[in-house]
């Protein structure tokens, strides 16, 4: 019982950077509307800040504002030698450098605020967490362009050796003190933040702007400057728990990012409201995965499942079951939105062309361009998933992947191992995959929006650890075993290096592309006959508005779980086509994380259409954008930055996407042509 | 001679020190005549984080009629590599830099000097408990599909050397803190501390714990990840009994000199932690390709004449034992036979804990039956 004990005790480190992250995303949303799932990216920007402070005496530049360097990096050559950091001299005392690096996350949380959020105070949840990801996507990337990504900075820690580097007896354990610090200064943070919130002018005036916005500024007091305010004090308090805790996590680009799962976990409990119930929540998740972990190595009899690493899913399971519409309503002055999903007409002529230009490419083009194709188009079918759920429905779903990776396990099992013959081992696949979107899809009929998002991405962390890690069920990890037999049909086979007449001694051979192609026209057309159906109309209905669908008589319920299901089937068997061309699987294709970056790319295509999807496609890794922009352009190191700076600059200037855009020129070149030839008639 | 070199730089995990290292050690071998007399030109594929972007640059150096062989530097993804490059795609050899997986090291038609994860984690065990006496060794693990594979070495050691280790506790990625698995291991009573994790990133927060619990003395068992100079410098591996794959690491040795200064020939620094290993990964290329050379009588080889050499290849990149070797066709083929020492920093400098012991990694057969 002892050890269990100063288990406890030991997560107080741990318990205390989720708390830290807890009560962050509590402040931005509170004040601001907005889950930000960059904030454990400014702690890492800022952590990072610090070191070169101390380490160097400089102060790094981001690539932005540097504005030649990402031009230099593109086309490779040297324009200006312009620095890359402000260079002090000698380093810095770690008091200064933290002073320094606040100053750095001050002006991070302006930034964020006046750039990209303030445009999108009244824009739906879906925007502010894709800018939100675009943010995080582009701070990971200047810290690696600055800093590297693969070896971790020295970092001078704030406690003094003799917190860190010995231990104290509490009940009967052997604890560092330095973590009982910490955790005593988070603490401290949140009754701070209590209290600013209940006790000063600053803090009411917030609640007020959060409450009811028109009345708050008729009362003077202006909602952008408190959020200009409330942003500056949640990087602030992002970068000081940054620098605080690096020395006990170690630093690397993406350490703060991961932590943010049970950072969200917290936030949920306290319903982004409670400041204390969002710290105490983190606190207890941190204890309980120390538990876990332990129970795990200690009891024969406890599954080795790293249940540890689910708890913060299940606590934002039950933390929405059980309090069903978790996150309080804003009173915003107005509200955006969704981006539109028009009715996709079926224009024969069109489709046809262009299923031609891509199987003659696919058939007779480079074999470069052939691998961007099936790239892309499998890409598309991924965010043709989300079409579905999130374009067509309003879930915000981050559990796509996932999905492609029961698929893929799938696949693995039903076709190779069990010896099920194509196509029934692809439907089997994509079959599973569609019953875990089902289970997923449960939380949907509680909440909505970025609490569902987050539950969706708490439950692709629990299907990552559960199935695909360790001794997962489907014992994916390390395990050489699993692979995929080629794709057959009547002794015809089509997969990447399957015989064709035509440039078959390439890879990939055109077969597997033909059948990728034919896959995605029929998912396509599947998804265009959806939208025009009468569930496709009660899927917008429930968009727009669930209790007036209700109203209505549409099963919202029954809805939700249908696009799931469907979204699910899609992801499933892109999933299968993806283990097909990889001809193994590999646990990085299914990484939580890109799982973000998938949204992210769709809503730069455009969520709300087929063709959207298909322009999302274009534009995803070793896609067909890439390949033909590389034959102009090399992004290189470059390409993640870019690639979210670009994903926040669309949802701040044109939240439609790409097809959105088009589709706007298009009628407007439509109505210029139209009064054109009513001029000339009337001539 | 066309050098095709594959590495991973565009993502967040990025090694574009790995890339600068091959371009060093080529512009060093042109200097001197090129490789058997051939100049070598180096074309470079980079990949990100993801299979697709590895599976293209696979695809495109399978596809081009002058890559006879690829150098496969460092890359997470390299499990899409090798349908398209190996024996069931193109055939074409892979000579590798660093392994990072069980199924790196399975791969037909790849050869490294890299011993991989396996053999380096099997060492460290067995020089804690053979070499070093240790009878309650706590064991950490890497939670990753890059470490799993040191679950089964861990399990295969447990069976041929008794009750010595304790339970394996795995570390996940982006570990919030160390505290509490080192102490699930039972580091409190253990007597060494085999270290089998793979991120550098946990090197740092290991020694703090260790000093924080009062463990500062343990001897900590593990694999090449902390020998970077930034941990030298803050003393992060003082004591520790690291095992090094084939690059000879202590200050003294003369091969090591010679890297350092054909680097401070190139105006490049010192070169650390992975760039210093691929150093010497293009010796190893080096000495398959001359040998590849003479069978082509000195023209351009083939990919055959490649495979041949390399299965055939017998030497030494160090002072050390010659019988090293590639076993031949068959699984563990991607790995030659290497030897590997322990050294450990004393007082800021890497001195040889032991010789260097050779690696047969024919021993892990009993792991294939998965």
């Amino acid at each position: 019982m002892g050890e269990y004990v100063q288990q406890l005790l030991l997560s107080s480190g741990a318990g205390a950077i989720f708390a830290a992250l807890a009560i962050g995303l509590v402040l931005t949303y509170r004040a601001a509307g907005v889950i930000n799932f960059a904030h454990g990216a400014i702690a890492t920007y800022v952590a990072y800040t610090y070191t070169s402070l101390v380490n160097e005496g400089e102060i790094p530049i981001p690539p932005l504002p540097n504005p030649v360097a990402p031009i230099e990096g593109i086309l490779g050559i040297e324009l200006l030698d312009l620095p890359t950091s402000v260079d002090f001299g000698d380093g810095w005392s770690k008091w200064a450098a933290l002073a320094g690096a606040l100053v750095v996350a001050g002006a991070l949380g302006l930034a964020f605020h006046y750039i990209v959020f303030r445009a999108l105070r009244y824009q739906p949840a879906l925007t502010k967490v894709v800018a939100s990801i675009g943010l995080m996507l582009a701070l990971q990337s200047a810290v690696v362009l600055r800093f590297g990504g693969a070896r971790p900075p020295a970092i001078e820690p704030l406690l003094p050796a003799s917190l860190r580097m010995r231990t104290v007896k509490v009940l009967g354990a052997a604890v560092p003190p330095d973590r009982f610090v910490m955790l005593g200064l988070i603490l401290a943070i949140t009754a701070g933040l209590w209290l600013l919130f209940r006790a000063t002018r600053f803090g009411l005036n917030t609640r007020a702007a959060a409450e009811h916005e028109q009345h708050a500024t008729l009362l003077g007091i202006s909602a952008d400057r408190q959020a200009a305010l409330s942003w500056v004090l949640a990087a602030v308090l992002a970068g000081f728990v940054g620098v605080l805790v690096a020395p006990v996590t170690s630093l690397t680009p993406t350490n703060f990012t991961l932590f943010i799962v049970p950072g969200l976990g917290g936030a949920l409990l306290g319903r982004f409201t409670s400041f204390w119930v969002a710290a105490l929540g983190a606190i207890a998740i941190a204890m309980g995965q120390n538990v876990l972990l332990f129970a795990e190595i200690d009891q024969e009899w406890f599954p080795n499942l790293n249940l540890d690493a689910v708890l913060p899913f299940a606590v934002v399971v039950i933390a929405m079951m059980l309090r069903g519409e978790v996150l309080p309503g804003r009173g915003s002055a107005a509200t955006g939105r969704l981006p539109a999903a028009p009715e996709t007409r079926w224009r024969p002529g069109l489709a046809l062309t262009g299923i031609a230009v891509v199987a003659v490419l696919i058939v007779w083009g480079p074999f470069d361009y052939r691998i961007g194709l099936t790239n892309s188009m499998i890409g598309a079918m991924l965010a043709l998933s989300l079409v579905v759920v999130t374009g067509y429905v309003g879930q915000i779903s981050l559990a796509q992947l996932a999905f492609t990776g029961v698929a893929a396990a799938g696949l693995a099992s039903f076709g190779t191992e069990a010896g099920i013959p194509f196509p029934f081992a692809l439907l089997l696949a994509a079959a599973a995959a569609t019953a875990f979107g089902v289970v997923v899809a449960l939380p949907s009929l509680r909440v909505r929006g970025s609490s569902l998002a987050i539950v969706t991405l708490a439950s692709a962390v629990a299907i990552d650890q559960l199935f695909f890690r360790g001794e997962g069920w489907f014992r994916i990890e390390g395990n050489p075993h699993r692979t995929f037999d080629d794709p057959s049909l009547f002794g015809i086979e089509f997969g990447p290096a399957s015989d064709f007449p035509i440039n078959g001694d390439e890879f990939p051979t055109p077969a597997f592309g033909l059948f990728v192609l034919v896959v995605l026209v029929a998912l396509c057309a599947g998804v265009v006959r959806l939208r025009q159906s009468r569930l496709g109309e009660q899927m917008l209905a429930v968009r727009a508005n669930e209790r007036a669908a209700a109203a209505a008589g549409v099963s919202v319920a029954g809805v939700k779980l249908t696009a799931f299901a469907i979204a699910a089937f899609i992801a499933g068997v892109a999933g299968a086509l993806n283990g097909y061309k990889l001809e193994s699987i590999r646990i990085g294709s299914f990484d939580v994380l890109l799982s973000l970056s998938l949204l992210a790319f769709a809503y730069l295509g455009g969520i709300a259409s087929v063709t959207g999807a298909l322009w999302a496609g274009t534009l995803f890794s070793a896609g067909i954008g890439v390949v033909v922009g590389e034959e102009f352009i090399d992004l290189g190191r470059y390409e993640s930055y870019i690639a979210g700076v670009l994903l926040t600059a669309t949802a701040v200037l044109n939240p439609e996407g790409i097809d959105g855009f088009d589709r706007a020129q298009r009628a407007r070149l439509a109505r210029w042509w139209a009064n054109r030839r009513a001029a000339a008639v009337a001539t | 001679m066309k050098f095709a070199v594959i590495n991973q730089q565009d993502g967040v995990i990025a090694f574009p020190e790995v890339s600068e290292a091959v371009q060093i050690m080529a512009d060093h071998f042109n200097s001197q005549g090129g490789i058997g007399g051939h100049l070598l030109e180096i074309e470079l594929c980079t990949t990100g984080d993801d299979p697709e972007s590895a599976q293209a640059c696979a695809q495109r150096f399978a596809n081009d009629d002058s890559v006879q062989f690829v150098y496969m530097a460092a890359v997470f993804n390299s499990g899409a590599l090798y349908p398209i490059l190996g024996p069931e795609g193109a055939n074409k050899p892979i000579l590798a830099g660093t392994l990072w997986d069980v199924p790196d090291a399975l791969q037909p038609g790849l050869y490294s000097s890299d011993p991989g994860l396996l053999p380096l984690a099997y060492e460290a065990l067995r020089y804690a408990v053979e070499e070093d006496g240790v009878t309650n060794l706590a064991v950490v693990v890497d939670d990753t599909d890059v470490g799993a594979g040191t679950l089964a070495v861990v399990d295969f050691f447990l069976a041929g050397f008794g009750g010595a280790i304790s339970t394996p506790v795995p570390i996940a990625p982006g570990q919030a803190d160390f505290l509490a698995p080192l102490t699930a291991a039972g580091i409190d009573s253990a007597d060494g501390l085999a270290l089998l994790i793979t991120d550098p990133a946990g090197c740092q927060p290991t020694r703090d714990a260790l000093e924080a619990l009062g463990r500062g003395d343990l001897p900590v068992y593990l694999g090449e990840w902390c020998v970077s100079e930034e941990f030298r410098e803050a003393g992060t591996s003082e004591g520790w009994r690291i095992v090094m794959g084939h690059r000879g690491a202590e200050d003294g040795d003369p091969e090591a000199q010679q890297l350092r200064q054909i680097y401070a020939d190139a105006g490049a620094g010192s070169p650390v932690g992975l760039a210093f290993s691929h150093a010497k990964h293009m010796d190893f290329a080096r000495q398959i390709l001359e040998l590849a050379i003479n069978k082509a009588d000195g023209g351009l080889p083939s990919s055959e004449d490649i495979h041949a050499a390399a299965t055939e290849w017998s030497g030494s990149l160090f002072i050390g034992p010659d019988t090293v070797s590639c076993p031949g066709a068959g699984a563990w083929v991607s790995n030659c036979n290497t030897a590997a020492r322990m050294i450990t920093l004393q007082d800021g400098e890497w001195v040889a804990l032991t010789g260097y012991n050779l690696i047969d990694v024919t021993l892990f057969d009993p792991l294939l039956a998965g």
